[in-house]
């Protein structure tokens, strides 16, 4: 990802580094939001999921004559554990997404900022160049 | 011009006509006597006017020259004709008078009419002279009359030793004004190049400022990313052991597993926090980077001029040197020398063209001196100086029509008539050219006349 430091009157979208870096981190916001209803949306699947499996977790045991049993305790830590290792994969799928998308962020100003420090620097050389160069006014 | 030229001119006929006389034994035999003309005539035709401005751009007679002046608009000649000896003696002056008469002449101020000067507002007779000398003077560039409201500089050290030179800067003077020249542009310079480091420094920090600030949003955002994922892992933590607890089930068998589980959630969240720091840690250093970067720019424009002004310095002095050097086989003043060095003028042309201004000046007061003496006197040959003047300058023969016969011969053996003790001084010198030199009569008497041409006048 580079922004540069040209200007492509061209690009409506893209003419200027500025625009650049501003639709980059508007693509960077829209993938987010992105992440977060995917996050939300795989969290309500499951929790209808869950709300769906305790009921036929107890039928199943009731209906074996175990409901009062150890091994259903068992069972029933087990649908808890998995329950909250699946939200948990959520949890770290969406922050390693988040996190992608922020360090795409500091790529993005770091882009954009290094091409206003080359601007910066070309124009002090060419401004500390002319300013030395006084050899054609007095020879 | 030939020899034959020589022989034919009328210095040379004179030489002649006076080895005769001195061959005859008699000076009865040369002096003869010759008409006289009323020679105010010439002036009242217009050519006094060039003639008074003459006299009076030599400071010779000019008031006397301003008498005799009369307008040209709408005089007629008054049938005054010049004679063969005007003639023949003006050509003769024009021929070593030279410079005089030609840088008269060919400043065309002639041509300028009095009229002419009127419609400009110069109606004053001393205006309009002051008038005419500055244009003859500034048309060839002569070194002005120095004026009392003009401060005399003097000469320096190295101020100039020729001829009719007032004097400006010296040598040392311009030397020091060039290199000041420098040293302020370089002075300049840095500035600039402060300008531009200042201006470098001042972007570079707010662009980096800008960067630090996104730079923490973006970690402050990490943050609260990894915060609220913790936060979610609790609550749903929280709602899992609820659950066991509302079934009957005691939440604690499952602790462990969940505890491996946050473990590695959060050794992931740390490696990320570690790795944005680590980021954040290089953006730091590339500041650094960027301010080494700025420092080696404009350090070598620093030494840059530094380096120029050292370069200019040496090649002024070098300059400076050479026109020491060169000034005494010039005879051009260092300080000119240097000057045209720094101008790319001539300004050894320039000196010979004043050396010769000068020497044309020195001959034309020459002939004003003559112009007196043949005008002074009970033998005086001419009615005024300024008569005087123009036959020697050549103008009668310029401005008017030959219409009257003269005899050369018969003025010359009139003025050494009436100078009796030039003429006994000249028979000596002659005799010596013949006897002690070996010369012939004819050749001894030119040799002799030269000498008085110019020597004599």
């Amino acid at each position: 990802m580079g922004f540069g430091t040209t200007y492509n009157a061209a690009d409506p979208y893209g003419g200027s580094p500025e625009q650049r870096l501003a639709s980059a981190v508007a693509q960077i916001s829209y993938q987010t939001k992105g992440f977060q209803n995917q996050y939300n949306k795989q969290r309500t699947a499951l929790g209808k999921q869950y709300k769906a499996a305790i009921p036929k977790f107890k039928s199943k045991y009731a209906q074996r004559g175990i409901f009062d049993s150890g091994i259903r305790k068992e069972g029933r830590r087990d649908l808890e554990t998995q329950r909250t290792d699946q939200l948990g994969s959520y949890d770290e799928a969406l922050q390693q997404a988040l996190y992608d998308l922020r360090l795409q962020t500091l790529g993005a100003y770091g882009q954009y900022s290094g091409g206003e420090f080359d601007t910066a620097l070309t124009d002090a050389q060419a401004r500390s160049q002319l300013a030395a160069q006084i050899r054609g006014a007095t020879q | 011009m030939g020899f034959g030229d020589i022989w034919d001119s009328p210095v040379a006929n004179l030489a002649k006509r006076v080895g005769q006389g001195l061959a005859s034994g008699g000076a009865s035999e040369i002096f003869r006597q010759a008409p006289q003309e009323p020679i105010e005539q010439f002036i009242n035709q217009g050519i006094g006017a060039p003639l008074g401005w003459g006299l009076g751009l030599n400071d010779l007679s000019a008031a006397d020259a301003f008498g005799y002046w009369v307008p040209p608009v709408g005089e007629a000649p008054q049938g005054f004709s010049p004679r063969g000896f005007f003639e023949k003696v003006a050509d003769q002056a024009q021929g070593f008078m030279g410079q005089a008469s030609d840088a008269w002449d060919s400043s065309n101020v002639d041509g300028i009419t009095d009229s002419e000067l009127a419609a400009m507002g110069i109606t004053d007779p001393k205006e309009q002279f002051a008038w005419r000398v500055d244009f003859v003077t500034d048309y060839h560039g002569m070194e002005r009359i120095p004026r009392k409201d003009m401060p005399d500089e003097g000469d320096g050290p190295d101020g100039p030793d020729g001829p009719g030179t007032p004097r400006g800067p010296s040598l040392d003077d311009l030397l020091a004004q060039q290199q000041q020249i420098i040293r302020d542009m370089v002075a300049r310079g840095m500035m600039g190049v402060d300008e531009a480091e200042a201006a470098y420094t001042q972007a570079v920090s707010g662009i980096y400022a800008d960067f630090q600030n996104e730079q923490n949003i973006t970690r402050t955002g990490f943050d609260a990313d990894v915060e609220a994922r913790g936060t979610q892992r609790a609550q749903d933590r929280q709602d899992s052991m609820d659950a066991l607890i509302a079934a009957g089930v005691d939440p604690r068998g499952s602790s462990g597993d969940q505890l491996a589980s946050d473990q590695a959630y959060n050794a992931g969240t740390d490696a990320q926090s570690e790795y944005m720091d680590a980021l954040m840690r290089i953006s730091e250093m590339g500041e650094g980077s960027r301010q080494l970067a700025g420092e080696r720019e404009f350090g070598a424009s620093r030494r840059s001029l530094n380096e120029t002004q050292a370069q200019g310095f040496a090649g002024l002095e070098s300059q400076a040197a050479m026109a020491r050097a060169l000034s005494g086989v010039s005879g051009t003043s260092p300080a000119d020398l240097f000057a045209g060095m720094l101008s790319g003028m001539d300004t050894v042309g320039m000196q010979r063209q004043k050396d010769s201004a000068a020497a044309g000046a020195a001959q034309d007061q020459q002939l004003k001196d003559l112009a007196v003496n043949l005008s002074s006197g009970p033998n005086a040959i001419f009615a005024s100086p300024g008569e005087a003047y123009a036959v020697l300058t050549g103008r009668l023969k310029q401005n008017s029509g030959s219409q009257q016969s003269f005899n050369l011969n018969d003025y010359i053996d009139e003025y050494y008539a009436s100078n009796p003790g030039l003429f006994s001084e000249g028979l000596e010198s002659i005799s010596n050219l013949i006897n002690v030199d070996g010369l012939p009569p004819d050749l001894a008497m030119f040799g002799y006349m030269d000498q008085f041409d110019v020597q004599g006048q």
